[in-house]
């Protein structure tokens, strides 16, 4: 087992390697047109408020990025730098990169928690009851409403949401994190967190929304799988009563992919929401991310890709190993 | 040859076929005697696996639906733009009544100069306006004025006076005078005969020695002027120079430029301009009121409200009036009767005692009527202009202008129509008409869809392919790539890609096909991953083994016997990608990162509502298109999911 982890980690290293190889490639590749640009409108922005010039702002790029070394040996300067945990300074947010992460990160964790526990909370009965009631009308509302989840695209979902319950109904705000004359300092703990968690609320009915159909597709697929098995059919030769083959034999067996999925998943939490942070503006990881890239901002942009892979590789690591560790048969072949 | 070869064939085909339905009837004739066994092999319909597919397939209730919504969708977005009337650039028109200014009307801020003598008066001519203030100043003049007069317009000032004034500048003396209110003349009085060095000698000229000796006696006693023979000469310094001096002759006053900020309206608006009637009737104005001009007789009228120039038949050819009248384009096309009823409101406005009364007034007058629904101008059948009775109303502005408003009927863009018959769908922000762009915008998303996909699946097909089929080395190094691909993020990536095209301006139709370029190459590693997987498998039975014995070539086993064999699982991911393509899309369109503006696709017609006010006003826009979106993508999945289940039956569960 333990070599396994290390071999699927040492992999994994690899991978992140060229990963970030052809990314930088990438933004090294960028017109430089493109690059010039940005700093010069960087420079005129700051400029009132005594911030750095145009050359400042170039030459900050070529000593961080290594753009003046050629693609290699660049790359191999950021690399290093980074992997001290050194991701430079964000020429949007004035601040270290990694400080913003921290800044921001909790925002998209908790929205992605809630909407992780309400969506497993929903979609795994859901998705057992249909495979249990095979071609029944329920059967059929499930598919039928987790395919259209699927199809469903977000800003569309979030638009709908804003009009009903904002705009018609005037529940909730349309945008933002806190209320407009609402002061944070001024308040009490438990008033912030009130304020906050009614922000929080139609971002998260957004993600359950965009995100259900699948889970709740994969459950049934499974469930079905387990319960056309041999042993299900033994069960229910014995006499077991259904309750106990469906929720007991059937169940277990059917959460084996299930909870290997679910882990997979787990270190997406913190690649936070881009889409739904950008409709609601929630300063998550995404919404900030989003805002930097539209705005030209190199190395925080460098930084959000290089944590996407990290988290995409763990996620696929974590699933791997969840998998052995499950389920038993795994781990004798 | 071949012929009777086929001759053969054909031949043999028929006598099969007598031989097949001779057994079919001989059964049917049995079946009339005694029922059909259990186990004949004529109750057992046998299909070909396409119509196996076709029926499995047929069966599924969700998959039809979506095989139908797509279907309309398709004919919808690729057939209806050839029968719809509009395109999806065509902007709308539509009449109303807007509130828009009609006519203005102020003082003159400048003057209209009559040059009449242009080469003595050019230096001077840009600072009648100076001249004209310190005329109305009483002649009184601040030390300001005087300095930059002297020092950077090169003016010397010599006498004051309510009245007028007078002056040097370079090589001549004026004098300038008020002749009346808002009439002013420039007399040109003397110009340069000589020059003069301060000590007193003559440089230039031609003078006697005896008037040269009076020049130096009047130069050395300090004074500005002196009389000769009868004559007066005056001395003007030059400016930048110490030591010289330009010596005029001073002579009678002739006429230089009248300058006047009195305005002249055409009583006949056919009839073109008259610079120098306008010129004579203004030298008349304050004198005799009386004038000849191109042999005609013409008398100033100064009795009424407004003065008129008559001719001699007693006819008005031109009103004289304090304000400037024109319409709001600024030309000279209103006529003489609304001008002098405007002057009077604003007459009235500019003495009223009342704050609200100043900055507001109001008359009626006959202007020409419009048609509601063209906006052009209403005819008779005789060509004539129609006119209605409207109330005009005229308000002050900070300026000191006035401006005259009516209720006009205005050709506008007809943006946010709600549906209505000739717009089905109402009209956008732009005056397009909704339903055509959205039936350009389908085919755009459709189109999308069907490229990447296809890319992706050519490079999936092809690396998983060759990956699958080598195996060892090979398989690991393409494997290892899709590995790298799988991990970087479409949408940051997109969205890099995306702001640098904005910044560098790529136009629209480019930035499409780098799109659909850029999704294809980013989305090929789960194509490859299945082909490989399925490759890894198939490659291990006997048809292969038989392919290779054959001694097919490598190129013709992978894409001749094993890729047709992952086509099944080939066209169930490619159809549930689909809608997974048009889903990014649409969201990169609306983030505005997609396809841009003015070229349709469903994600930006989302987007160019995407503010509250629109959000909520314009639900007939935004509405319909995301449904659309949603269920083009349903429909992919419907179909998706009933093709997979009607492929592999075991895979149903």
């Amino acid at each position: 087992m333990g070599k396994f982890i290390v071999k699927r980690l040492l992999l994994c290293v690899v991978i992140f390697f060229f990963a970030m190889f052809l990314i930088y490639t990438l933004i090294y590749n960028l017109p430089s047109s493109y690059v010039e640009t940005t700093a010069r409108e960087l420079a005129a922005a700051t400029a009132k408020q005594g911030g750095k010039t145009y050359q400042e702002w170039l030459e900050q790029l070529n000593e961080e990025y290594g753009m003046n070394k050629g693609v290699v040996k660049g790359y191999f300067t950021w690399l290093s730098n980074a992997l001290r945990g050194d991701f430079g300074d964000s020429w949007k947010w004035n601040m270290k990169c990694t400080d913003k992460f921290a800044a921001v990160i909790w925002n998209s964790f908790t929205l992605g928690l809630i909407s992780f526990i309400f969506e497993i909370i929903i979609a795994i009965p859901l998705g057992v009851i249909a495979a249990k009631k095979q071609y029944s009308i329920t059967d059929y509302t499930v598919t039928c409403v987790s395919l259209i989840g699927i199809s469903l695209p977000t800003f569309f979902v979030a638009t709908v949401l804003k009009l009903v319950f904002s705009v018609k109904l005037g529940w909730f705000d349309i945008i933002g994190m806190h209320s407009r004359d609402f002061i944070a300092h001024m308040a009490t703990g438990w008033e912030n967190f009130a304020d906050l968690a009614k922000h929080f609320v139609l971002p998260a009915i957004t993600l359950i929304i965009v995100s259900i159909g699948g889970l709740m597709r994969y459950t049934r697929t499974n469930m079905l799988e387990v319960l056309n098995a041999d042993y299900i059919r033994t069960a229910r030769a014995k006499g077991l009563s259904e309750a106990k083959v469906v929720g007991y034999h059937a169940f277990r067996n059917t959460l084996i992919p299930v909870v290997t999925m679910l882990g997979g998943t787990l270190p997406g939490l913190f690649a936070g929401a881009m889409i739904t942070e950008t409709l609601f503006a929630i300063e998550g990881i995404g919404y900030i991310s989003y805002t930097s890239m539209v705005g030209g901002d190199i190395p925080f942009t460098m930084f959000y890709l290089s944590l996407m892979s990290v988290l995409t590789l763990l996620g696929n690591l974590i699933s791997d190993i969840l998998y052995a560790v499950v389920d038993p048969r795994v781990r004798v072949n | 040859m071949a012929d009777e070869k086929n001759n053969n064939v054909n031949l043999l085909n028929e006598k099969l076929k007598q031989r097949e339905q001779e057994e079919l009837r001989s059964k049917a004739g049995a079946d009339e005697n005694e029922p059909m066994k259990l186990d004949d092999a004529a109750r057992v319909k046998v299909l070909s696996p396409t119509r196996l597919v076709i029926k499995r397939f047929l069966r599924n209730k969700l998959a039809i639906v979506g095989l139908v919504i797509l279907v309309s969708l398709f004919v919808m977005c690729f057939l209806g733009p050839i029968f719809y009337p509009y395109g999806q650039t065509q902007k709308f028109q539509t009449t109303t009544r807007l509130n828009r200014d009609y006519a203005n009307c102020g003082e003159l801020t400048q003057f209209t100069k009559y040059v009449m003598d242009e080469a003595s008066t050019k230096d001077v001519n840009y600072y009648v306006d100076t001249f004209v203030n310190i005329i109305d100043a009483k002649g009184v003049i601040d030390e300001n004025t005087r300095k930059t007069l002297s020092t950077i317009r090169d003016v010397n000032y010599y006498e004051e006076g309510a009245e007028g004034i007078t002056f040097a500048s370079g090589n001549y003396f004026y004098d300038m005078k008020k002749l009346g209110d808002k009439l002013y003349m420039l007399y040109v009085t003397g110009g340069q005969v000589g020059e003069l060095d301060l000590m007193g000698g003559v440089v230039s000229g031609d003078f006697t020695e005896e008037q040269a000796k009076q020049f130096s006696a009047a130069v050395r006693g300090k004074k500005d002027s002196v009389v000769v023979d009868g004559v007066e000469y005056r001395f003007i310094s030059i400016a930048g120079s110490k030591n010289k001096a330009v010596l005029a002759q001073y002579a009678e006053p002739a006429e230089g430029i009248l300058a006047t900020k009195l305005c002249f309206d055409r009583h006949d608006l056919t009839v073109p301009e008259d610079k120098g009637l306008e010129e004579a009737a203004l030298r008349a104005l304050y004198a005799d009121k009386k004038f000849t001009y191109k042999g005609e007789n013409y008398t100033i009228d100064t009795e009424g409200e407004e003065r008129l120039v008559l001719n001699s038949k007693g006819e008005t050819v031109y009103g004289i009036s304090e304000f400037s009248i024109r319409d709001y384009t600024g030309q000279d096309s209103l006529s003489i009767e609304f001008k002098s009823i405007m002057a009077e409101t604003v007459t009235a406005m500019m003495n009223a005692e009342d704050q609200e009364a100043r900055r507001t007034g109001s008359f009626t007058f006959s202007v020409p009527q419009l048609d509601p629904e063209t906006g052009e101008r209403n005819l008779d059948e005789n060509g004539n202009l129609i006119l209605s009775e409207e109330t005009i109303n005229v308000e002050r502005k900070n300026t000191g202008e006035y401006i005259a408003k009516y209720d006009q009927i205005t050709k506008v863009y007809d943006i946010y129509a709600s549906p209505s018959w000739s717009h089905i769908l109402g009209t956008d922000g732009d005056g397009y008409d909704v339903f055509s762009r959205i039936m350009y915008g389908g085919r755009i998303s459709l189109m999308v869809g069907f490229v990447v996909v296809i890319l992706e699946t050519i490079l999936g097909v092809i690396m998983g392919g060759i990956a699958g089929f080598f195996g060892g080395v090979v398989d690991t190094i393409i494997m290892r790539l899709v590995d790298i691909f799988y991990c970087i993020p479409t949408m940051p990536i997109m969205i890099i890609i995306a702001s640098v095209f904005d910044k560098l301006k790529v136009p629209t139709y480019e930035r499409l096909l780098w799109m659909m370029a850029i999704l294809g190459i980013l989305g090929w590693s789960g194509i490859a991953r299945l082909v490989r997987g399925q490759i890894l498998s198939l490659r291990e039975q006997e048809f292969m083994t038989a392919a290779e014995a054959t001694g097919l070539k490598t190129s013709r086993r992978i894409f001749k016997h094993l890729v047709p064999n992952v086509m099944p699982q080939l066209i169930v991911s490619m159809t549930m990608g689909l809608g997974g393509v048009i889903l990014l899309e649409s969201t990169l369109s609306y983030l505005g990162l997609g396809v841009k503006h003015p070229m349709a696709t469903w994600g930006n017609m989302i987007n160019s509502v995407s503010t509250i006010e629109a959000m909520k006003s314009y639900t007939y826009i935004w509405i319909p298109v995301g449904v659309l979106i949603c269920l083009a993508v349903i429909a992919f999945n419907f179909v998706g999911d009933g093709l997979r289940d009607a492929f592999d039956p075991k895979m149903k569960r």
